[in-house]
């Protein structure tokens, strides 16, 4: 089995080896001097067109569907919040993850938007203060996958042999195979990408909730969202199988079997809408 | 239902779901007929997949594949109160969607 800080400084490494827009440095250094205003930073962005393209696609995609287009970064801006943006910024500038995910493992992109409207819709039932984090949690959580199929693919093939001949959850073949997990994987890019933990944990942990763990109702949300669009049958994550539900992330989250049932009926509305998919 | 490359989409197809450009705009609404000429022009616009309707996917299945599908996805966690109950409405709202008209 590799070893874990070798992996790890290889997927460390995807940042430098890739070329990152020099925007991507530029609006960090805007950002830590604190003094910048949001349209100031979005008209930095906009600069890479090419960049701002992918950005819009995911914030269109992900987060209002094609009710309400959203043209512009300031505008994202605006309705998303820095941190969502930003994010979305470091993942678009080394991968254009719609067509990664179509490309390694047909139907995760599916299974990434549905999981994407289910936390956002969960968030808003529990009135938590910003749905849209929680929204980017269900869209990256599985970025690590394709992190995996990228830069380790004869792991990845054997991980993807392995499920199709056990049937087993894709997670438990990524540990036996690499030892580390996909989560672990798009934690240590979201992480060397000096993200703030309320981004990080609920992608790093959401299928390894601890409730005593930081951020813990967001976590606990996206792990519940993964588990909905599975069930549902929504994209696919890379295995026929649901993951078992935390006890303990459901009983923080207080919500009934009524409220899960209007969450999966409005995936339902969703996908019929063709806003998922 | 089934999200297929615009290579591989056919004249008489009919779009299941909007086709949109990378940003979110609609270019063709759902439900339009592909003619060669259509999917020339959704080239030309850098849409590179479309969603169709067809046999693949949930849309069109019979009931009792989707059914089955369940099943297979929920083995395992029948000693589960909790997953049942999810099971439960998995399966409900599905037999609801095939009474309406097939759309899954």
């Amino acid at each position: 089995m590799p070893d874990r800080a070798a992996l790890r400084a290889k997927v460390e490494a995807i940042t430098t080896v890739l070329t990152i827009p020099a925007v991507v440095g530029r609006i960090t250094a805007m950002i830590s001097t604190g003094t910048v205003s949001a349209a100031e930073i979005a008209e930095e962005i906009g600069k890479d067109q090419v960049l701002a393209a992918r950005v819009l696609r995911l914030v269109n995609s992900a987060f209002y569907g094609f009710r309400q287009p959203i043209t512009t970064i300031s505008h994202a801006m605006v309705l998303l919040g820095l941190d969502v943006v930003k994010t979305l910024v470091m993942t678009a500038s080394v991968l254009d993850i719609v067509d990664a995910m179509n490309q390694h493992m047909a139907g995760l992109w599916e299974h990434s938007l549905g999981t994407a409207r289910a936390a956002n819709a969960l968030a808003e039932r529990l009135a938590l203060d910003d749905p849209e984090e929680c929204a980017l949690g269900g869209l990256l959580h599985d970025m690590g996958k394709v992190v995996i199929a990228q830069t380790f693919p004869a792991e990845h093939a054997r991980i993807r042999r392995m499920v199709a001949e056990r049937g087993c959850l894709q997670i438990d073949a990524e540990v036996e195979v690499l030892g580390v997990t996909h989560a672990d994987v798009g934690m240590w890019l979201l992480k060397k990408w000096s993200l703030p933990p309320k981004i990080v944990y609920p992608i790093a942990y959401h299928s390894n909730f601890h409730p005593r763990r930081d951020f813990a109702d967001r976590t606990a949300i996206v792990h519940l969202a993964d588990i909905l669009c599975r069930a549902k049958g929504i994209g696919y994550p890379g295995d026929d199988r649901i993951p078992k539900l935390n006890a303990e992330a459901w009983g923080l989250l207080r919500l009934s079997m009524s409220d899960v049932e209007e969450v999966c009926a409005q995936l339902d509305r969703e996908v019929a809408d063709g806003l998922i998919g | 239902m089934p999200r297929i490359p615009l290579s591989e989409a056919r004249p008489g197809q009919r779009l299941s779901r909007p086709a949109a450009t990378r940003a979110g705009v609609i270019m063709v609404q759902a439900g339009t007929e592909l003619t060669p000429a259509l999917i020339e022009r959704l080239r030309f616009l850098g849409i590179d997949t479309v969603s169709v309707h067809g046999e693949v996917g949930g849309a069109g299945r019979p009931i009792e594949e989707v059914l089955a599908a369940i099943d297979a996805r929920f083995a395992g966690h029948e000693g589960d109160p909790w997953m049942m109950a999810l099971k439960e409405i998995v399966v409900r709202q599905a037999r609801e969607q095939g009474q309406a008209g097939g759309h899954a």
